[in-house]
């Protein structure tokens, strides 16, 4: 275990300690030296940490399998679709390295969407709250809100990442949904920038900090989707184009 | 994606800021290992007749070097019966055609296949229809049908395939287009359907899993189901009307939502441009989360359901009913807090740039 992406890919199992300890100790031998690593290695950890800081008021099972779900999808080798009646057999496709770089980031970013998310909306303060509790709950919900500025950072690396495959890659795809996936695109950074400019002004907005969430959440999943439709139109497998309608849409 | 009403949640988008560039190149070729290329699967994909065809996607001029109008056209006509049983499965994958779904009593499902291939030349067309063919794979209660387009690298055709079948209503169907629309009716085994740039529109259903475009609206009506219901568009306007179900999800980036007469346990419904609209009644202990950044948000409620109300809106004006009667409310700038009744139900409704109007009905 020696690349990056080697040891990125398997940091959720080390932090799990679910690792065989001959692999934990390269890990830890690269943790060492790699700042990038240690870096995103630190992230899991306060994914982890955030989570626990969710206390008896847990988010809906779903916001829970959603990062279960997300995280390990990240992790999960990129499987090629199996050749049916009437399909092209497409190529074999595989994680390349840059994918895999990227699917940190998202996987990141949507864990700690979704996290902060689900607290803000399941954890603040019931109305009738007693004065006690609700400011149990407003520091649970402030030590989430910390974790806003890397969920936005990684929101944005990931962003960066999947901007230049599209931008690189996106003459494969049908033009006039290349057209409309733009337009959205587009509605979706005006959607981000007019959040974040609302919260410099009035941080407590609650309409602000919801729009801003699902524009980031949009906006990686639509990036996803398209670049899951170049992929697969490069390819030709146009049924495998088919089933990343699958995708559009898709909570992250 | 229709317009619905004045279009005013619909902001022009100017294509110079757009967030990426997408180095769109029609016509050329680019060549893949086993050797059929883009303008090859673009034949599939687009119309490049004079005409719009009925229930298709307009019209694209022709590309390339043998640019012109594609007038001559062949058309061949199939039926397969298929014995799947009450409750077999039955996966459509299309390309760029229709497919239409009704229920009819009996064991066997019957699908008709009309194959439309369009050319410069009939000869062009005839090729159209040699070459694209529909694969039928059955295997017990099992039926995949799905397009074979072929390997041509420039074909000089273009090949709609539409598929109308009839079949047992409790089975479950698996509808896929690129490029069509989709119309179920009547089903009552389980309903997935994907579309890429198509209308999908469901009716008299009882399971509906998964309705997903990326350009296209969908439409659900008359829908009795005991599980959840998860429908996204990428572009596209949501219309349920008259449905119970467990869950319902709906998510949207560019599109109106409108539920009316829903009930449901949970309803969560996202647009980031597009105004949400909801009629029905709460349940005791449900969950309803509307959200949309452009656009209003517009809950009538009927029945007597009590909730723990939020409500926020960063530049628009807030409109709660008198009659909801709002106890120990919470107001701060742009937001509401507050119960009604009993509080049972979670109601959640935000806008960042619309309204917010919360009514008895």
């Amino acid at each position: 275990m020696r690349s990056c992406e080697d040891v990125q890919r398997a940091l959720s199992a080390f932090i799990d300690g679910e690792l065989p300890s001959k692999e934990r100790a390269a890990l830890r031998g690269h943790l060492a030296d790699c700042e990038v690593c240690r870096g995103v290695h630190a992230d899991l950890l306060r994914l982890r940490a955030t989570a626990r800081t969710l206390g008896p008021v847990a988010p809906p099972d779903h916001v829970w399998l959603e990062v279960a779900g997300r995280i390990r999808l990240q992790e999960a080798p990129v499987a090629a679709p199996p050749p049916g009646p009437g399909t092209v057999e497409s190529m074999p496709t595989g994680r390349t390295p840059r994918r895999s770089a990227i699917g940190q980031w998202v996987g990141l970013a949507a864990a700690l969407l979704v996290i902060t998310i689900g607290v803000y909306w399941f954890q603040q303060t019931p109305a009738d709250a007693p004065a006690d509790q609700a400011a149990t709950q407003a520091t649970a919900v402030d030590s989430v809100n910390a974790e806003l500025n890397l969920a936005l950072q990684h929101s944005l690396q990931a962003i960066g990442e999947l901007e230049k495959m599209a931008t690189n890659d996106g003459s494969a795809i049908d033009p006039e949904v290349a057209e409309m996936i733009r337009q959205n695109l587009a509605l979706t950074d005006a959607a981000i920038a007019e959040s974040r400019t609302a919260l410099v002004t009035n941080p407590e907005s609650e309409s602000a900090r919801a729009s801003l969430f699902d524009a980031l959440r949009r906006k990686i999943s639509t990036l996803q989707t398209t670049v899951s439709l170049i992929n697969e139109m490069r390819q030709g497998d146009q049924e495998g184009a088919a089933r990343v309608a699958e995708g559009a849409g898709k909570k992250s | 994606m229709r317009l619905r009403g004045s279009g005013r949640h619909r902001p022009v988008i100017a294509l110079a800021a757009a967030a990426i560039g997408f180095a769109v190149a029609p016509g050329m070729a680019e060549p893949r290992p086993d050797g059929a290329t883009r303008s090859q699967r673009a034949a599939v994909l687009d119309e490049q007749g004079p005409g719009p065809e009925p229930g298709g996607r307009g019209p694209q001029q022709g590309r390339g070097p043998d640019q012109g109008p594609m007038n001559a056209e062949q058309t061949d006509k199939s039926v397969r019966t298929l014995t799947l049983g009450p409750a077999g499965l039955l996966e459509l994958r299309n390309l760029a055609g229709d497919i239409t779904v009704t229920a009819a009593p009996g064991r066997d499902a019957r699908i008709e296949i009309v194959r439309r291939a369009r050319g410069r030349t009939d000869d062009a067309a005839k090729l159209g229809l040699e070459r694209t063919r529909v694969i039928v794979d059955h295997k017990g209660d099992r039926a995949i049908v799905a397009v074979d387009p072929g390997t041509d690298r420039r074909p000089p055709y273009f090949v709609r395939v539409m598929y109308t079948v009839s079949a047992p209503p409790g089975t479950r169907i698996v509808a896929s287009s690129l490029s069509g629309n989709v119309t179920i009716a009547d089903i009552k085994g389980d309903i997935t359907a994907h579309v890429t740039r198509g209308d999908v529109d469901i009716r008299r259903a009882s399971l509906v899993s998964s309705v997903r475009t990326i350009d296209g609206d969908v439409t659900l009506t008359d829908l009795e189901s005991d599980r959840g219901v998860t429908i996204s568009a990428l572009s596209g306007n949501v219309d349920l009307q008259r449905i119970r179900a467990r869950r319902v999800d709906v998510d949207v980036t560019r599109g109106d939502v409108e539920l009316l007469t829903v009930v449901s346990d949970a309803v969560e419904v996202k647009s980031l441009s597009g105004s949400v609209e909801f009629e029905g009644s709460l349940v005791s202990g449900g969950r309803y989360h509307f959200q949309t950044h452009s656009g209003s948000v517009e809950l009538r409620l009927t029945g007597s359901t009590g909730m723990d109300l939020q409500a926020s809106t960063f530049r628009g004006s807030l409109r709660l009913d008198p009659s909801l009667n709002l106890k120990t409310p919470q107001a701060m700038r742009g937001s509401v807090r507050g119960t009604v009744g009993d509080g049972s139900a979670i109601v959640v409704a935000t806008t960042f740039s619309g309204d917010v109007a919360i009514a008895r009905k």
